[in-house]
């Protein structure tokens, strides 16, 4: 059992947030204040928006490597009108340490123009992630190549600190073709990892939501993070990452990430999307993101037939339900003797 | 539903994306609806648009097809509801935006198979549609085998939703009339209309010399045959008055030549048919049933006199009991006039249900026990004379009972239309039972009625009770009846595949259509002066 008192600390430190004193403790602690939070002016937009998402599931996984699909693609909108869906990709993917690279070429090299990848040991058992985002950006590079001067491009993910990870260079084909094209790109993400407090990790998206429904309630704002006190650092990239509540009659913040050249108008390009981002089904959250979500994810069912269909080629190559049971077993599920479903 | 093998969503597949290097699917076509979703052999979904105009809108009770491949299946609306791609409680979160995903909302349809057509036949479904198949209002060609399993009594069109097809007449098949109809609808909705709309179709018949069977109709309202107002009568459809014959016990009608006044010899007269008249205690009720054999002819009147009480009495009846009876009889005598001490109407009325006429007994004002007391003679009478004469050429007969939960009730005494309707089809006499309140007739004479022309019914009981004991399966329709409106009806009956809605004639309409039907080129050309150009 866990002490009590322990427990009773963490509950006091968790509760004291929403007291007048937390308020004042995280206006001293961020160092952010009641100007901070920007009210977002809705603004006309007849243009398009897109918003991208990508999903990945396992189809088989026999420890060393694994057999996935991915899907991954766009939706388009016309203010609250959908227009289209885009798949741009949807298939199987292989992620075993000596076949990725000619996974990953065809787009890195022929989409991207990049080098051939050539991973570290430590980032193989994330090879199917890394897939699902190449796939994303090129789903992005698609929508961007359809998209025209003005439209607004939704990605379901963050942008900051691009210039340090594995697909960098797919990044910086998007955002240059972005700027140059004078097209909106804003990164969403449905989670977060920020804290503030000095002594002790306090959630800070939903926190800042609950200051910004007392200095600005039943409003539509932003505030910016750079220069806050909040970890980890918002800072040291090429952009500017927000806290955005998309409308005011909604609980939820979201975090937001804009490359410099979308922040150097963000309240314009946020007033774009308020409008969009209060309907029934997702109240508070963009609703082309909440449509490429539903659209380009793939459902158990989808999952477990494929999973299926693989099994019986896999007999149907000799092999016995023993052996696929010794070769596919994950031993957690045998240790928590939970039903292993399918195999 | 994978993406790749949907035939739901339109695609354009293999676009090239990114300057031909992608494989991609474009999903553009927001039209999902109208489409068969679900569900299994006896019941399918499909879905259509949540908000359309209001022609557009889907009703309970209208009819769809499906065509799929060489077949076509038809379907009958049976429930309507809301539905959407959500799961959850999205739309009760509801915000007061007005923002939502046109595309992603729907109605969902739930519509009962008819059957399916096959190179122009129609059969009972054995399988369903393939799923996505396109749905589509049913046109009024895709109806016509429905021509060839109709019978020869019109009562109206094919109704779908609440608009009448005006090429599809509805008609009940002579054939069936010896299994017996039943007319059930609550008060107001149409059942004296669907009668006489149903008596002028058998008057044509009749008049035509085509019609098979004679209808007895007994009329204790006085409604039927000159109407009331604007309500036309029978006797108000001139043209084919030779298939009908009245009876009247008004004065006022007499003058009328085809009315004759009504009258039941006094010997026609038997014990039995007493026994609907009063609630006989068994004491009386064996001195009832004694009578016939004590007085070998005469009885009714000699049992009024006290020479015949005397005889009774010295027969070992209780004198009280006797002095009872004797009253009632006297009363009985006094109250209904067309009893008479030699004429009687109830040869002729015989033969002309045995050549195949309607035959309408006009008794407005009639107490109620002495309309049942006609009734039971006329009854006992039509049944010996079939009897008898079973072996003779002789068209069928049915017998109307308004109000009919008053004899076929369970537990009422009247055990003569009971007979009839367990037993009439051997000799060729049916029943047409009318009532409001089908929850009291007696099951299994209910099971005995293989024509089922429903109407609006309010009651719940009532429903239940018919849809437990109908030929078809009626209980999918519970909400189509629930919402039926005057005149509109389910006709389930013998020879026609499935139960018909249908839009019955409004009587004063259909009179018009007779009397016209047919006239204007019949005296174009009888005239010979004056051809028509097109031919
Ligand atoms: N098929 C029809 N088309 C148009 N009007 C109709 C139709 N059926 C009935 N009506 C109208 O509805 C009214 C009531 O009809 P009707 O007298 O036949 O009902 P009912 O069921 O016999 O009522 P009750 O229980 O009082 O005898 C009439 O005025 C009649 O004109
Ligand atoms: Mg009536």
């Amino acid at each position: 059992m866990l002490k009590k008192s322990r427990l009773e600390e963490v509950a006091d430190l968790l509760s004291d947030r929403t007291s007048p004193k937390g308020i004042k403790q995280f206006y001293e602690n961020t160092g952010i204040f009641q100007d901070d939070f920007i009210q977002i002016e809705p603004m006309k937009f007849d243009g398009h928006t897109y918003a991208i998402d990508g999903s990945n599931v396992v189809i088989c996984s026999w420890s060393v490597a694994s057999l996935n699909w991915i899907r991954a693609g766009y939706v388009k909108y016309c203010d609250r009108a959908w227009l289209r869906t885009v798949i741009t990709y949807d298939d199987a993917f292989l992620a075993a340490a000596e076949e990725y690279a000619e996974e990953f070429s065809p787009y890195l090299v022929g989409i991207f123009g990049l080098e051939v990848l050539d991973l570290e040991e430590t980032e193989l058992e994330r090879l199917s992630s890394y897939f699902r985002e190449l796939q994303e950006y090129v789903a992005l590079l698609d929508a961007l190549r359809s998209a025209r001067s003005g439209d607004l491009i939704l990605y379901d993910g963050g942008f900051a600190h691009w210039k340090s990870r594995l697909l960098k260079g797919a990044l910086g084909v998007i955002l240059k073709e972005a700027e140059e094209q004078n097209i909106d790109v804003l990164g969403v993400s449905k989670s977060n990892t920020f804290a503030w407090g000095p002594d002790f990790s306090r959630p800070f998206v939903q926190f800042a939501g609950l200051v910004g429904s007392l200095v600005a309630p039943r409003k539509p704002w932003y505030i910016c993070l750079s220069k806050k006190n909040i970890r980890p650092n918002p800072d040291g990239w090429d952009g500017k990452i927000y806290v955005v509540r998309f409308d005011g009659g909604s609980d939820n913040a979201f975090r937001v990430d804009a490359p410099s050249f979308v922040a150097d108008r963000i309240g314009y390009t946020l007033g774009k999307l308020i409008n969009c981002a209060c309907s029934a089904e997702c109240y508070g959250y963009p609703h082309a993101l909440f449509r490429a979500h539903r659209e380009i994810r793939i459902k158990d069912q989808e999952k477990n037939a494929e999973k299926l269909k693989f099994l019986n080629l896999l007999s149907q190559r000799g092999l016995t339900e023993f052996q696929l049971r010794s070769l596919l077993l994950d031993f957690h599920d045998v240790i928590e003797v939970k039903s292993r479903g399918i195999i | 539903m994978t993406l790749k093998d949907s035939s739901l969503i339109e695609k354009k597949e293999n676009q090239k994306g990114l300057d031909g290097l992608l494989q991609t699917k474009i999903i553009e076509t927001k039209d999902t609806t109208y489409r068969i979703i679900a569900k299994n052999v006896s019941e399918y979904h499909f879905t259509v648009p949540f908000e359309v105009h209001d022609s557009e809108r889907v009703e309970v009770g209208q009819i769809f097809s499906i065509k799929d491949k060489g077949l076509t299946f038809l379907a009958r609306v049976i429930d309507i509801r809301h539905d959407s791609n959500y799961d959850g409680n999205w739309d009760t979160t509801f915000t007061g935006t007005q923002f939502f995903d046109q595309s992603q909302i729907f109605n969902r349809v739930i519509a009962e198979p008819l059957g399916c057509i096959l190179e122009g036949k129609f059969k009972k479904c054995k399988t369903l549609p393939t799923k996505f198949s396109l749905v589509k209002r049913a046109e009024e060609y895709e109806f016509s085998f429905l021509q060839e399993v109709m019978g020869d009594i019109e009562i109206g069109y094919l109704r779908n939703g609440s608009m009448a097809v005006e090429q599809i007449p509805v008609s009940i098949h002579s054939t069936a009339i010896d299994h017996h109809i039943g007319i059930f609808a609550t008060t107001g909705m149409g059942k004296s209309n669907f009668m006489k709309v149903f008596a002028a179709s058998c008057m044509q018949l009749a008049a035509r010399n085509e019609s098979k069977f004679g209808l007895l109709i007994v009329d204790p309202h006085g409604e039927y045959l000159k109407g009331k107002g604007p309500v036309k009568g029978l006797m108000h459809l001139k043209r084919y008055s030779e298939g009908l014959v009245c009876y009247s016990i008004d004065r006022k009608n007499f003058s009328d030549p085809g009315v004759a006044e009504l009258s039941i010899s006094i010997s026609e007269i038997e014990a039995g048919d007493l026994s609907v008249l009063y609630d006989w205690s068994a004491a009386q009720r064996d001195a009832l049933e004694a009578i016939a054999r004590v007085f070998e002819s005469c009885w009714l009147e000699r049992i009024q006199k006290p020479d015949g009480i005397n005889k009774m009495v010295s027969e070992g009846f209780n004198a009280t009991t006797m002095g009872v009876i004797s009253r009632r009889i006297k009363n009985l005598l006094e109250k209904n006039r067309y009893i008479d001490p030699v004429r009687s109407s109830l040869p002729g009325i015989i033969s002309n249900l045995q050549d195949g006429r309607v035959v309408l007994i006009d008794i407005p004002r009639m107490s109620e026990q002495s309309e049942l007391f006609l009734l039971s003679i006329l009854s006992r009478y039509i049944l010996e004379k079939y009897k008898e004469e079973s072996s003779v050429e002789q068209k069928n007969c049915l017998i109307t009972i308004e109000e009919a939960q008053r004899v076929l009730g369970t537990g009422s005494n009247t055990y003569r239309f009971e007979t009839i309707a367990r037993e009439g089809r051997k000799f060729g006499v049916g029943l047409c039972a009318i009532t409001q309140q089908p929850k009291l007739i007696d099951k299994q004479l209910l099971s005995q009625i293989n024509t089922f022309v429903v109407m609006g019914l309010a009651d719940r009981n009532d429903r239940v009770h018919l849809e437990e004991s109908a030929r078809h399966d009626l209980s999918s329709l519970d909400i189509e009846i629930q919402t039926l409106e005057k005149g509109e009806a389910i006709v389930s009956t013998l020879g026609i595949p499935f139960p018909v809605p249908a839009k019955i004639h409004s009587y004063e309409v259909y009179l018009k259509k007779l009397e016209k039907e047919g006239r204007t080129d019949e005296r174009l050309v009888s005239g010979g002066r004056f051809k028509p150009i097109f031919d």
